[in-house]
């Protein structure tokens, strides 16, 4: 009570002071010390307070209510954000941080609902700027120092003893499993992630009556496993077909047009072994176990490759950006598929729970069809929408006119020994392939640097102009991509060393925000943002070299270390012999997280992997292109290459969740 | 010659002040003021600013007369340790002057009196925690319990290392 009174009094006191303020002598002040936060306008104590720093700011949002509340102002914080980090060229941060809470009943903050809701000169220009900026400066902070709460588990251990036969799985464990140095593209182990929802796909039971299956998990305090996308298509053809060898997902890619993102679906492709693929499509939303809707689906089947030949080549990656998906086989095809969506709105009136009407709504055409003879594993494919439509079309068209780029990225062997980085770009519409451009980075042996590795790479990403590999020495090498009007041109720009042990996966984003996972356990961050230059949508990266000298380049930001502690201190079960190949697999981020795969088991075909080797050298280069009615004949096992079951799951959490 | 000229400025009390028109148009408010109003004897009351105040002001204006323009509004990183010896001597004063001179630099726009008055203010919260801040301040821990450390909480993560 007497507590209460002082504020009173306090508070009484500093509303006398502040309308007698201007009039009162200072010689006359007897009291020295004073709350110069209840004299002030908001204005000037934000003057003061861009002074001090984020840690400072942050004590004294603890000192009293006015001072907490100051102390969260936005617009300090988004001056403190823009004084620490670069200037954000991402649109909506909140909404995209928001978005990424694991769960959707976090408790309401008590002070911002009383302070404020009772805050009578509430900042107008607040309103303007929706951006949490404390929120956003604190996930980049964490960013920075590393600063993550883990969540782990191991998703196929109680499936496997749930679901799958045990002869299969033993007949697993017997494989053999020496470790020479395994190629890898970024899509090997199968895992995807969107939100809070993790995609796998497993490939432990290829077993001929087998229908792979891809799980969707969510990752949080109890690791659910919620959904199992299964093709009933490709479950029909196995039955009444059969088949020569197992069909099970080579590749798994998730939609990278972000288009629908708001409406909570979200596409995926799954690429098989028999060079088919199913595209998906699943809801993001968070459900409410009360809420059974009726018209209600977690996912459903858009479209499965019907046709399956038994000697088609699998396929090694693909990516989708609807309504385009590209996919490369083992013979390095490279194929354009439009994906209509046309009639979708059809599919999606009442009878939505047959999904066999939806699925013969959804056209697959090929459209474009290329090879290569240069092109190696691992390869990276990316696709975007680089003109949105031809303007004297008129919008009744039922064609598509809109131009695609394609941007493959691929290891190639050079003359002379040693591998080196290549990458295409293809535009294409619908109908036109309008250009592709091509190269590689070419060493001459009186230019090369002593440091360039030409080791073989084990794993490759390209965003944005910025082309990285990984070497099987441990090291990564940064290229820039030069657009020269008609041709490519692959810069070197530097080496990264850092990791004890190869990397396995590398995922980086259109700023140069870079995160490679290692078979030395551990995850780097690093910072190849480009200082001061703003990614140009238009394709023109042509200035990129420019500014080569920056600062930060380069720079490992921070290492996170996935030691083996920390297994044997948990439940798994790992036997000692195990753990010498154990390392990081596959990582992905997003702007609140990192999700890491390590271990897994490898189930390789020697023999073949060696046959890939020893391919005489082609000599063509590039991807040239297919004319559609020729066949192409393969006589590839369906079985060679490295499949690698999902392990654990490491979800590295920067934001508050 | 429109430099010599003199200014006749009148404290809240009615004290008058006679300075140099430079001195004067330090102020961003009385350059517009006396621009407006081109040559008077009139002096220019100022309701808002006690006679020691101003008399405070006119020191940091009479010292910093011949300091250049600067216009810089921009969200770089501010810092407050670039104060030199005759500006930290300036501010030298109690709580209740600084605070008024905060005021006064405000109201008669003038930004660099601004600028280094509330950088005095920011060093004196640098590097304290939050019960020191209370006390240097005399401020009352206004937070229930819980608040308190909710908020504690909630600030945890930017803690200094």
């Amino acid at each position: 009570m007497f507590r209460d009174k002082k504020v009173v009094n306090e508070r009484s006191r500093n509303k006398q002071r502040k309308t007698k303020h201007n009039t009162q002598n200072v010689n006359n002040t007897i009291e020295v010390k004073k709350d110069f936060v209840s004299v002030f306008s908001d204005e000037l104590n934000l003057h003061v307070f861009r002074y001090l720093s984020a840690a400072n700011v942050s004590i004294c949002s603890q000192v009293s209510r006015k001072w907490w509340r100051i102390a969260n102002d936005r617009q300090l914080w988004k001056s403190l954000f823009l004084s620490r980090f670069k200037a954000p060229n991402r649109p909506n941060l909140t909404y995209r941080l928001e978005t990424l809470q694991l769960s959707q009943t976090q408790p309401t903050n008590p002070l911002k609902s009383s302070i404020i809701a009772n805050n009578e000169n509430v900042n107008e220009n607040d309103i303007s700027d929706i951006e949490d900026w404390k929120s956003i400066y604190r996930v980049n902070h964490n960013w920075q120092t590393g600063n993550c709460r883990v969540i782990d588990f191991k998703p196929y251990d109680n499936l496997v003893q749930d679901r799958f036969q045990k002869n299969s799985f033993s007949l697993l464990t017997e494989y053999n499993k020496t470790q020479v140095f395994s190629f890898n593209t970024n899509s090997n182990p199968l895992v995807q992630f969107k939100k809070h929802i993790i995609l796998t796909a497993s490939s432990s039971n290829p077993d001929l009556n087998n229908t792979p299956e891809v799980h969707l998990w969510r990752a949080g305090k109890h690791n659910e496993h919620i959904d199992t996308l299964k093709s009933n298509i490709l479950s029909r053809i196995i039955a009444t077909q059969g088949c020569i060898n197992p069909i099970y997902i080579t590749c798994l890619k998730l939609d990278s047009n972000e288009r629908d993102d708001h409406l909570g679906v979200c596409k995926l492709v799954s690429g098989y072994s028999n060079g088919g693929f199913t595209i998906w499509e699943f809801n993001t939303l968070e459900r409410d176990e009360n809420e059974n809707l009726e018209n209600d689906w977690k996912h459903r089947e858009l479209y499965t490759t019907s046709a399956i030949s038994h000697n088609a080549s699998p396929l090694i990656a693909c990516s989708l950006y609807s309504p385009i998906l590209i996919t490369c086989n083992k013979d390095f095809v490279l194929s354009i598929y439009y994906i209509d969506f046309k009639q979708k709105d059809k599919g999606k009136s009442k009878d939505s729970k047959n999904f066999l009407i939806y699925e013969n709504l959804v056209e697959c055409q090929l459209i474009h069809q290329l090879k290569s003879f240069v092109c190696w594993t691992p390869i990276e494919i990316s696709t975007k929408c680089s003109q949105e439509k031809l303007d004297q079309i008129t919008t009744n068209c039922d064609m598509d006119w809109n131009v695609w780029t394609a941007t493959i990225v691929y290891s190639t062997p050079m003359y002379g020994g040693g591998w080196t980085a290549g990458i295409q770009e293809i535009k294409f519409s619908t109908i036109t392939l309008f250009s592709t451009k091509h190269c590689s980075y070419l060493p001459s042996s009186t230019t090369l640097p002593p440091f360039i590795s030409i080791a073989p790479i084990t794993t490759i990403t390209y965003n944005s102009g910025q082309l990285v590999t990984a070497h099987a020495d441990n090291t990564l090498q940064v290229y820039y991509v030069l657009d020269n009007g008609r041709t490519l041109e692959c810069k070197y720009i530097q080496t990264l060393y850092g990791h004890t042990g190869s990397v396995m996966s590398v995922a980086m984003d259109e700023h140069g925000k870079l995160i490679t996972g290692a078979m030395d356990q551990t995850i780097k961050i690093w910072d190849l943002e480009l200082k001061g230059y703003q990614y140009n949508h238009n394709d023109d990266f042509s200035f990129v070299g420019l500014i080569a000298r920056r600062k930060k380049h380069g720079e490992c930001i921070v290492t996170l270390n996935d030691s083996l502690n920390q297994f044997n201190d948990s439940n798994y079960n790992i036997p000692q012999s195990k753990i010498k190949n154990w390392g990081i697999k596959w990582v992905g981020f997003d702007e609140g997280r990192i999700v890491s795969v390590c271990n897994g088991e490898t189930f390789d075909d020697q023999e073949n992997k060696m046959a890939k080797f020893s391919k005489s050298l082609p000599s063509s280069s590039g991807w040239s292109e297919l004319s559609l009615s020729k066949n192409i004949i393969t006589e590839s096992s369906t079985n060679a290459d490295i499949v690698e079951e999902v392990g654990i799951i490491k979800v590295w959490s920067f934001c508050e969740e | 010659m429109a430099e010599l000229k003199k200014v006749k400025l009148t404290s809240s009390e009615g004290t008058e002040f006679i300075v140099d028109r430079k001195v004067a148009e330090k102020s961003v408010l009385l350059k517009n003021m006396l621009e407006d109003v081109g040559e008077s004897d009139m002096a220019i009351p100022l309701p808002n600013v006690t006679g020691p105040i101003l008399n405070k002001v006119i020191d940091y204006c009479t010292h910093h007369r011949d300091d250049p323009f600067v216009n810089q509004e921009d969200d770089s990183k501010k810092v407050s340790d670039d104060i030199d010896d005759w500006d930290a001597e300036f501010c030298k004063v109690d709580q209740g002057t600084l605070f008024e001179l905060i005021l006064s630099a405000n109201y008669l726009d003038i930004k660099p009196l601004l600028d280094l008055t509330c950088k005095t203010v920011a060093n004196m919260i640098k590097g304290k925690t939050p019960d020191e801040i209370r006390k240097t301040f005399n401020i009352i821990n206004d937070f229930t319990p819980e608040e308190e450390e909710h908020v504690r909480k909630e600030n945890e993560w930017c803690e200094e290392r």
